[in-house]
């Protein structure tokens, strides 16, 4: 009686055992997640000037319900405004996107990076020069996908 | 007497008064009408005509700002054709309006985004017949000082013009034409601003045009919290909105529904960078030891103890809150019972009420003087000492029109230019106007029965030709300046002030100016009370060695005091002890020096000159205790409890003891100190209070230095320009000091303003003095 069932279950596990994985092996394989998917941000460029998009209008700190965006606006030389310091803490984002939707400038968007676990919780506040870099590969991936069609 | 008349408003019948536009009517009783331009700090100006609504009977839209309520009218405020008409105004300003929203500092808050929003404009018709290129672009004003205008957002209502006019009662700005037939606001004569940097046009300006240059980028008005708060700069106790994020103030505001009606001047709006100065005392220290809070109690304890009690004398500043001020006092008399004890407010304004009677010494509001027939404004030049002084004058000569002013001086000055019937005395012969006034009085028959009107004589001063006014006048303001009380005999102007009241006694209304925040509180708690000591015998006292331990409560001695006693007070008392907000020359040569909090850092109450109780409330963290915690503790370790004692006033306002009605005799034998070729004054600027007022943004853009007041002719005969180097010397001691020639100045007459760091005017006037004769020569070599 219980021997049956043992070989029972074990006949399944070794069929397994031997046919191809259905999981995706992460970390040795990554999945491509879809371009629509809210996962870290990336503060963005002007493609010819290189500079910061972000004008401080403060609509993505204002609207952000876990009030998790902190910006420290500049005058610059011109008299425009951009941000001194613009820092998101992850560790209290909940990757809503309104962020990304308020802006009026295209300035904030949402890379494919996911991997977001860490020991520390002030690593998880992400400063402008960390996100610009998202920014600046992300960009990068999605212009050589672009080319590639 | 107010008549009532009957209008109906939509269909619904008002009783309303009928002095009332239909605007102020419809916003009585709750109806909304959209109004841009219009605000009660100055009136109609007609501009913006968005206002307008329909009246029965006439053809065309009226605007409702400008236009009375009539008895038996009937208005409607909105229609299809109404609407189209306020649609078209929108299109209008919204006709390449840069959309900058995003960075402009006035998003959040702009009347232009408010009126956009509630009629939900989404396109603009407008926009799309005009071609793009012909917009011209308009002029940003990168070069004024503190004040930003950006023409491209100006909606052209002309608030700022005004508000500049008709309340500040300065007129600089004004709509003028630029090349074609475009116009932009500017300064009249086209040179950058140079104004008294209130900051009211800021204030008026429904958008982003006219901006705070000191708040530029800093934070969006969304993100801010508004603490409510008085202004602690001078005694006309502004009610204001310190707005603050992250431990930061950033700005200051006011609404229109406060006493001062929004109005600000340059200090309480644009001066709040002093609470952060890097001059701010933070630590406890003895002998410049930097000490934590019990050493430096047991430290202090111990002098105290070590001082016998009639050794240890205190002087209020009159500008710490009024808790402050009375827990200073019951330390005195209580802990250490003595009296030795007095207040700044004893230079000025302790003089006056100490002898003006009870009967004629309330304190009013100051928009009685709005109200006034008459408007006497004595002794000082007001819109320096005293902004909302001045506006209130203001309002009552140009905008209401209810009142008549008379300016008693020695110079012309801003209020001359409302009409009013200039009195010219020379300076340092304020008596003779006073008592020629007082004969005149009493020659008409005022003050019948009086004892003592005898002993009233007059002077050669004529002062025929305001009598018929004063005559005329059933309710009159008569305004006092601190410049005149400050006088070396400041104690007889002050009781020939009050035999005018007396004279006067069932019209007259009495202000005096202060700018010492919380002087009228001092006077509240008895500070000058004393029969042997006053701060006039500080020095007196110090060098007869009766003094061994000094308290000094927010008093700065080289901001009442020439350098030289100052010096003299410093080597002959033992023990200085500076409780202070801020650092000064004198908390150089302090013993002991015990940090208070500035008044944006702690709650209480300032008394201001209308005897108002007004509140403050903490809007950033300091970590220093205020003071009177700290007196109370000092005064457990000496053996007396004072914490059962109640601080807190209940009262809205105050009122003062005054002696019993008496005509004073007064001794108009007046000598002016010093032999001189020239008067020397020393006076106020309006933007100091007091010397660490300087160490804000505001007040140091506005003016960074005292500059000697000079007439036309005498500058050329000494061969002196603008900015040329003077050296006056009087009482053999001598100051320096950048020239101004100012037009408005009589011959041989020169005044430089008290409590900036360049130079300290009472090294030649002498404490309690501010005029003196004196020589004047150029320096050589120019800048010393
Ligand atoms: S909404 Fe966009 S432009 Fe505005 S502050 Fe955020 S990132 Fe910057
Ligand atoms: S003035 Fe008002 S409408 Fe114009 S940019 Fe500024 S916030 Fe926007
Ligand atoms: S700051 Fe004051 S004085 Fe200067 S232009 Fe504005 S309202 Fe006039
Ligand atoms: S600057 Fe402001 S207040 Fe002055 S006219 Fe333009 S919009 Fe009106
Ligand atoms: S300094 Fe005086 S007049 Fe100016 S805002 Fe402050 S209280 Fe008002
Ligand atoms: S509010 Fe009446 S015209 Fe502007």
């Amino acid at each position: 009686m219980l021997f049956k069932d043992l070989r029972k279950g074990l006949s399944v596990t070794l069929k397994y055992l031997f046919t191809h994985a259905v999981t995706c092996q992460y970390p040795t394989q990554r999945l491509n997640v879809p371009e629509r998917g809210r996962w870290l941000h990336a503060l963005n460029l002007h493609e010819e000037s290189q500079k910061i998009k972000c004008i401080d209008c403060g609509l993505c700190e204002e609207v952000c319900p876990s009030k998790c965006i902190e910006i420290i606006p500049t005058e610059n030389e011109d008299h425009t405004k951009s941000p001194a310091i613009y820092n998101i803490d992850l560790g209290r984002c909940c990757f809503c996107g309104l962020c990304v939707e308020v802006c009026p400038e295209l300035a904030i968007s949402m890379s494919d990076k996911y991997e977001l676990a860490g020991y520390d919780r002030e690593k998880f506040v992400f400063t402008k020069e960390d996100l610009i870099k998202v920014g600046i590969e992300y960009n990068n991936k999605l212009q050589k996908k672009e080319g590639a069609l | 007497m107010e008549k009532k008349v009957k209008i109906k408003i939509n269909g619904k019948e008002f009783e309303v008064d009928s002095e009332k536009s239909i605007l102020q009517a419809a916003r009585e009783n709750g109806i909304y009408i959209p109004a841009i331009c219009y605000s009660d700090r100055f009136g109609a100006i007609g501009a913006c005509r968005i206002c307008a609504v329909e009246i029965a009977g006439m053809k065309k839209p009226m605007l409702s700002c400008a236009a009375k309520v009539k008895d038996g009218m009937e208005v409607t405020t909105n229609s299809p054709a109404l609407d189209q008409l306020r649609r078209e105004i929108i299109y209008e300003w919204d006709t390449f309006h840069p959309l900058q929203c995003g960075v402009c500092d006035k998003s959040g808050e702009c009347e232009l985004q408010n009126i956009n929003y509630e009629f939900n404009i989404t396109e603009n018709p407008k926009e799309a017949q005009t071609d793009p290129l012909s917009i011209p672009q308009g002029t940003i004003h990168y070069e004024w000082k503190i004040i930003h205008h950006d023409a491209n957002l100006c909606i052209q209502c002309r608030r700022c013009v005004a508000v500049c006019d008709k309340v500040v009662n300065f007129g600089i700005l004004a709509l003028v034409k630029k090349d074609g037939d475009r116009k932009e606001i500017d300064t009249k004569d086209g040179k950058p601003l140079d104004c008294e940097f209130c900051g009211q046009c800021v204030s008026v300006c429904p958008t982003g045009a006219m901006s705070s240059k000191l708040f530029k980028y800093k934070a969006r008005a969304w993100e801010m919290e508004k603490v409510p708060t008085t202004c602690g700069f001078c005694s006309s106790g502004c009610q204001m909105d310190l707005n603050v994020k992250n431990n930061e103030i950033l700005r200051v505001t006011s609404e229109e529904y406060t006493p001062n009606m929004a109005n600000l001047c340059n200090l309480g709006r644009f001066n709040y960078s002093v609470s952060k100065s890097d001059r701010l005392i933070k630590d406890y220290s003895l002998n410049s030891k930097t000490l934590n809070q019990e050493a430096m109690l047991l430290e202090l304890s111990q002098i105290l103890k070590n001082t016998p009690k009639e050794k240890i004398f205190g002087i209020s500043g009159a500008r710490e809150t009024h808790e402050d001020n009375l827990a200073f006092k019951m330390f005195f008399n209580n802990t250490l019972s003595n009296n030795n004890i007095d207040s700044l407010s004893s230079t000025h304004i302790g003089k006056l009420y100490k002898y003006l009677p009870q009967s004629v010494n309330t304190l009013y509001d100051f928009s009685d003087i709005s109200d006034a027939n008459l408007i006497i404004c004595f002794g000082g030049d007001i819109a320096n000492e005293m902004p909302r002084i001045d506006w209130s004058i203001t309002r009552g000569a140009k905008l209401l029109k209810t009142s008549k002013v008379i300016s008693a001086y020695w110079k012309d000055t801003k209020i001359d230019t409302l009409g009013s019937i200039p009195l010219r005395y020379e300076p340092g012969r304020e008596l003779d106007f006073l008592t020629s006034f007082a004969f005149a009085l009493k020659s008409e028959g005022y003050g019948a029965g009086l004892d003592g009107l005898d002993s009233l004589t007059g002077s050669e001063f004529d002062v025929s030709s305001i009598m018929e006014e004063v005559k005329k006048a059933s309710n009159i303001a008569f305004i006092v300046c601190q410049e005149a009380l400050e006088r070396s005999n400041g104690e007889e102007i002050a009781k020939a002030v009050s035999n005018i009241a007396l004279l006067l006694k069932d019209k007259i209304k009495v202000y005096a100016s202060s700018k010492y925040n919380n002087a009228f509180g001092a006077l509240y708690n008895n500070y000058g009370s004393s029969n042997e000591f006053s701060i006039q015998r500080l020095l007196e006292f110090a060098k007869e060695g009766k003094i061994e331990t000094l308290i000094l409560l927010n008093a700065d001695l080289f901001s009442f005091l020439s350098d030289n006693e100052a010096k003299i007070v410093r080597d002959s008392v033992k023990n200085i002890v500076l409780f202070d907000t801020f650092e000064s020359k004198t908390s150089l040569i302090a013993n002991a020096i015990v940090p208070v909090p500035f008044f944006t850092s702690q709650s209480g109450t300032f008394i201001n000159a209308e005897g108002r109780v007004n509140k403050i409330n903490k809007a950033i963290e300091c970590n220093v205790p205020c003071a009177w915690e700290f007196l109370f503790k000092l005064s457990t370790n000496l053996g007396y409890n004072l914490s059962s004692a109640k601080l807190q006033l209940k009262d809205k306002k105050i009122t003062l003891n005054g002696p019993a009605d008496k005509i004073y005799t007064i001794n108009t034998n007046s000598s002016v100190k010093g032999d001189g070729e020239f008067v020397f004054i020393a006076n106020y600027s309006k933007f100091r209070t007091s010397v660490y007022s300087g160490y804000g943004e505001g007040a140091k853009l506005a003016q960074s230095q005292s500059v000697l007041h000079i007439s036309k002719e005498d500058a050329q005969r000494i061969g002196l320009n603008d900015g040329d180097i003077a050296n006056i010397e009087a009482n053999g001691a001598s100051i320096a000091l950048p020239v101004k020639i100012d037009e408005q100045m009589p011959k041989s007459v020169l005044a430089a303003q008290l409590w900036f760091e360049n130079t300290n005017p009472y090294n030649i006037t002498g404490g309690f003095n501010n005029l003196v004769r004196a020589n004047l020569t150029k320096a050589q070599g120019g800048l010393k």
